[in-house]
């Protein structure tokens, strides 16, 4: 049995254990007990898959091309939503592959199951809605490289629906975009706002 | 998009691979994608179909009820959110093969390849076709 003075050395010890202090410290501590990863809010990503992650990072900025901090936010998280489903679908299959039969007939592969659903759910929300964020802003986009004249581009916030400036009334006539652009060249406009 | 592996861990038995291999095959040949966010929505769905085709060879397992219900409403809504998803995506890409005509259309076009260029006010006025007038 301890002595009180070692009851009283172990308590002062611990005061000097507190846990990691560092911010990565921390951040490992975080993670000591994942199983599965996709209980934490930020995307996890093993060390083997990291190239192939990249490689799909790539691929996916280059069919998309996404300009601008908006754009680049949704495309992130169109990107980490289609990972992450294919985490979910990792971690199904080796429940399957530990039970060797349809999780739908074993009951403890139905309660880890039961569980992946959740974030399953959560995902598939993500991706879509990220997807459709990602389309309206390039839609935007467009609509201002074609319709927006060069002095409207400080008056006109970046986005605005294109459908509202598109065509302008000016002394009483619509006007398109390279009406403007000549009317602005012959007034002299350089600048609207 | 041959480099994109489809059906990567769908959950099959030796038995049902080759019914699962011949599902994806056919949802592949009916979405055709062109580029890799077509892929990842046509992976969805093929998951998504698959999902249920599990179901109904589990349907008559009573003790799973209520877990065959659950499966089965997210995969549907997830087969239904991919379809209408790649549809709107596939039709975003043929507004641009059919709204986008002049050089410099194609060249803004190229430059936001996921745009909807149905959405936009018509006539689309660019520097080439200028001489056209409002009617």
């Amino acid at each position: 049995m301890a002595t009180q003075a070692q009851i009283l050395a172990n308590q002062a010890n611990s005061q000097h254990s507190t846990g990691p202090r560092s911010e990565e410290g921390k951040a490992k501590a975080a993670r000591n007990s994942t199983k599965h990863g996709l209980t934490l809010g930020v995307l996890q990503i093993a060390t083997e898959e990291r190239a192939e992650f990249e490689a799909f990072d790539k691929a996916l900025v280059a069919d998309m091309n996404p300009q601008g901090a908006l754009e680049m936010d949704a495309m992130r998280e169109f990107r980490d939503a289609a990972w992450r489903l294919r985490q979910i679908r990792q971690y199904a299959k080796s429940i399957f592959q530990q039970h060797n039969e349809d999780p739908f007939v074993n009951p403890e592969a139905q309660a880890l199951l039961r569980q992946l659903s959740r974030y399953r759910a959560s995902a598939e929300m993500s991706l879509h809605r990220s997807l459709n964020t990602f389309r309206e802003l390039q839609t935007t986009r467009l609509g201002r490289i074609i319709h927006l004249a060069k002095s409207e581009n400080e008056a006109i916030g970046p986005l605005a629906d294109p459908k509202v400036f598109a065509f302008m009334n000016i002394e009483g006539r619509q006007l398109h975009r390279i009406q403007r652009e000549r009317f602005d060249a012959h007034h002299g406009i350089e600048n609207i706002s | 998009m041959s480099a994109f592996e489809f059906g990567r861990n769908a959950i099959h038995t030796l038995e049902s691979e080759s019914r699962f291999l011949e599902r994806r095959d056919s949802i592949i040949e009916s979405t055709q994608p062109a580029n890799l966010v077509e892929a990842i929505l046509t992976e969805e769905l093929i998951h998504a179909s698959w999902e249920l085709e599990r179901v109904r060879d589990n349907s008559d397992n009573t003790a799973a009820e209520s877990q065959l219900l659950a499966a089965h409403n997210r995969a549907s809504r997830n087969w239904h959110r991919s379809f209408k998803q790649l549809k709107k995506l596939q039709s975003a890409r043929a507004s641009h093969v059919a709204q986008l005509y002049q050089p410099f259309e194609r060249r803004v076009g190229a430059q936001c390849p996921l745009a909807d260029v149905a959405k936009l006010p018509k006539p689309l006025y660019c520097p080439t076709n200028e001489s056209q007038e409002v009617q």
